[in-house]
C-alpha cells in the first residue's frame, strides 16, 4: 500500500468501509503485535492488547486527523497507552515464559550453540526489562520495527536529535547494566 | 590527554556498536499466530458493520423524529386556528342575538 494512497484508504476507513480499514488492519497488525510482544514479554497479552490496540482505533478513526503524525505513530501511541496500563494493572513486570522467549529462535543444528545463544538473549531481555518503558520503547521501535529516529521522534513526540541523544544514553545504561549482571 | 580521550572514545564507540549487533539478534521481530490474525480482522469488520447498520439506523430515526415533530406543531396551530375561529363565530353569534333582543325591546314601545 503506498504511503499517498493509505490517505485515501484512511479517509474511506473513517467513512466505515469495513474493506479498507481491514487492508490498513492487514498493514500494521504485524508491527504492532511485535511491539507489545516485547514490552509485555509473552504471546498472549500480546494478543489481548494488539486486539484492544485495533477496536480502539476502529471506534475512534472518525476522529483522527493528520497532524503531521502518521498513522503508524498514532497506533503505536495507542499501543503505548494501552501497554503503560497493562504494566500498572499487573504492578510487577511479568518474565518472559521460557517457551515464549525460545520459540523461534532455535536452529536445531548445534543445540549447545543454540543454548548459548538463548541463555544471552534471555540476559539481555532482562536487562532491557529493567529499563524505563520510554527506553525499552525506544529499543523495539529500533531493533525490531527497525524504524529511522525521525519516525521514533513521531510516535515519542520527540525530536530527532532528542531521540539520538536518549538511544546513545540507553545503549551505554544497557552495556553497563549487562556487564554487571 | 587528549589521545587518550581519544582512545576511550574509540573503545566506547567499538564496545556500542559491538552492543548494538547483540541487540540486533536477541530483538528479532516475531510473527503473531495467523490464526489469531484472522479472527481478529473478521470479529473488527463484523463490529464495523454492526457500527454502521446502528448508525443508519440511527439516521432513520432522527427522521422520523423530526417528521413525528413537524406533524405535531402542525396540529397544534391547526387546533389554534380552530378555536380562535370557534370564538370569531361565537362573539359574531352572541352579539346578533344580543341586537336581535334590543330591536325587540325597543319595538313595541314606539
Amino acid at each position: 500500500m503506498p504511503e499517498q494512497n493509505e490517505e485515501a484508504i484512511l479517509s474511506q476507513a473513517a467513512q466505515g468501509d469495513g474493506d479498507a480499514f481491514g487492508a490498513l488492519y492487514e498493514r500494521y497488525v504485524g508491527r504492532i503485535y511485535n511491539y507489545i510482544y516485547y514490552r509485555t514479554g509473552n504471546a498472549s497479552d500480546a494478543e489481548d492488547l494488539t486486539a484492544r490496540v485495533f477496536y480502539r482505533a476502529m471506534r475512534h478513526i472518525g476522529n483522527y486527523r493528520d497532524r503531521g503524525l502518521p498513522l503508524s505513530a498514532w497506533l503505536y501511541r495507542i499501543a503505548h497507552n494501552l501497554v503503560a496500563n497493562w504494566h500498572r494493572d499487573n504492578s510487577r513486570r511479568k518474565e518472559i515464559p521460557l517457551e515464549d522467549s525460545m520459540q523461534g529462535h532455535f536452529t536445531g543444528s548445534h543445540p549447545e550453540t543454540d543454548l548459548l545463544q538463548w541463555e544471552e538473549r534471555d540476559r539481555l531481555l532482562r536487562v532491557i526489562y529493567k529499563l524505563s518503558a520510554e527506553r525499552q520503547q525506544l529499543l523495539i521501535l529500533k531493533f525490531v520495527e527497525h524504524l529511522s529516529n525521525a519516525e521514533i521522534g513521531q510516535i515519542m513526540g520527540r525530536s530527532e536529535g532528542a531521540v539520538k541523544s536518549l538511544y546513545h544514553r540507553t545503549l551505554l545504561a544497557l552495556r553497563d547494566e549487562y556487564e554487571n549482571l | 590527554m587528549k589521545r587518550m580521550a581519544k582512545r576511550v572514545f574509540k573503545d566506547t564507540s567499538h564496545d556500542i556498536s559491538e552492543f548494538e549487533s547483540r541487540l540486533e539478534s536477541a530483538l528479532k521481530p516475531v510473527r503473531p499466530p495467523d490464526e489469531f490474525v484472522r479472527d481478529l480482522r473478521q470479529k473488527l469488520l463484523s463490529q464495523m458493520e454492526e457500527g454502521q447498520r446502528g448508525k443508519k439506523l440511527s439516521t432513520k430515526n432522527l427522521y422520523l423524529l423530526i417528521l413525528t415533530g413537524m406533524l405535531s406543531v402542525v396540529l397544534v396551530v391547526a387546533t389554534a386556528l380552530r378555536l380562535i375561529v370557534s370564538l370569531l363565530l361565537g362573539i359574531k353569534l352572541f352579539s346578533r342575538i344580543r341586537s336581535s333582543r334590543d330591536k325587540k325591546q325597543t319595538g313595541p314601545s314606539t
